[in-house]
């Protein structure tokens, strides 16, 4: 059985809750090849020591992180916990996505611009995965509004002092 | 391609075996989901947000998902005509990140105890507690499948 947090009818929560899920699914294999990439390069002599690389790797570490937040919290939930917070995890984790992917693409820019021919492949490779990421996280965030309304707007504002916490 | 690399081709042993370590990170994923989203809910408390030490917690936290994540990368990577020395070294690394990580949040989370007094939050601690059990426990059979493959792979 699934608790109800948002005063809507459980089936059509539960529908909702079930296509954030499976479009976040959608992107999953591409945040875990770049997480690959990414690992791998470290260890391309023309890139381990580029500006980015390190914030870079932190943008990725927090696109993973909040692919697995939202769907470790739709997981709970559809299990039946009573998450108290429920709401504000759903809309602190999908949007910091928000974030985190707009920090994404600059950062990769940066961290590859000086890069040597063979690291090409896996640079052009990168950026079709940050696409996938990108329509991912665009479609999970079109359907988290959708099920949240207005009340989406009155949440982030409580949470955005957390949110803005800084990568070190 | 990396620079330097050549493909290297695996043995139909070689695939079973990354196969059986695929297989282990699929259980993996749903642990480390569970402790993300304990972690945010951590977060976002009233009793726990403002906890020192809470922005390495989480950031330690982000590391290990990354981990796990990489490491699933480059086993799709290996299955599609990617596996080369390069790759292979990249593996290990990535479980790496995992396990290096998985110790920072241990050691990371009973600094943000040491802050928390509220009820709620220290249910939560518990509960993470217990999931980075779970999560120790599911690295170390990963590094027996991935070293069941490097050694298959080396003979």
């Amino acid at each position: 059985m699934t608790v109800t947090f948002i005063g809507i009818d459980p089936n059509q929560q539960n529908d909702y809750l079930d296509a954030i899920d499976a479009a976040l699914e959608k992107g999953m294999s591409a945040k875990e090849v770049v997480c690959s990439i990414t690992t791998g390069f470290r260890r391309v002599p023309s890139m381990r020591v580029a500006p980015g690389l390190n914030t870079y790797h932190a943008s990725v570490a927090d696109i993973g992180y909040g692919f697995d937040a939202v769907q470790g919290t739709i997981r709970r939930i559809r299990q039946g916990e009573s998450i108290d917070l429920a709401k504000e995890m759903l809309v602190f984790d999908l949007d910091t996505l928000r974030i985190s992917e707009k920090q994404l693409r600059p950062n990769f820019e940066l961290a590859v611009k000086r890069a040597n021919p063979d690291a090409f492949y896996l640079i052009e490779q990168s950026r079709y995965l940050h696409r996938q990421i990108f329509e991912a996280i665009k479609e999970a965030i079109r359907l988290g509004r959708a099920l949240l309304g207005p009340e989406w707007e009155t949440i982030r504002a409580k949470i955005v002092e957390i949110q803005a916490i800084p990568r070190l | 391609m990396f620079p330097n690399t050549e493909l290297l081709n695996m043995s139909v042993d070689q695939q079973r075996y990354l196969l059986d370590w695929w297989n282990t990170t699929e259980s993996a994923k749903s642990v480390v989901k569970h402790l993300v989203s304990l972690v945010n809910e951590l977060r976002l408390h009233s009793e726990s947000s403002h906890a020192d030490g809470m922005i390495l917690f989480y950031r330690a936290v982000s590391e290990v998902s990354y981990g796990y994540a990489g490491t699933r990368g480059c086993i799709r990577r290996a299955f599609n005509d990617e596996y080369s020395e390069a790759l292979r070294k990249n593996m290990t690394m990535c479980h790496g990140f995992a396990s290096k990580f998985s110790v920072d949040t241990k050691v990371l989370l009973e600094r943000v105890a040491k802050q928390i007094t509220g009820p709620s939050a220290l249910e939560l601690i518990h509960r993470i507690r217990e999931v980075l059990k779970e999560n120790d426990a599911m690295l170390h059979e990963m590094e027996i499948k991935a070293h069941a493959f490097y050694e298959k792979a080396s003979h």
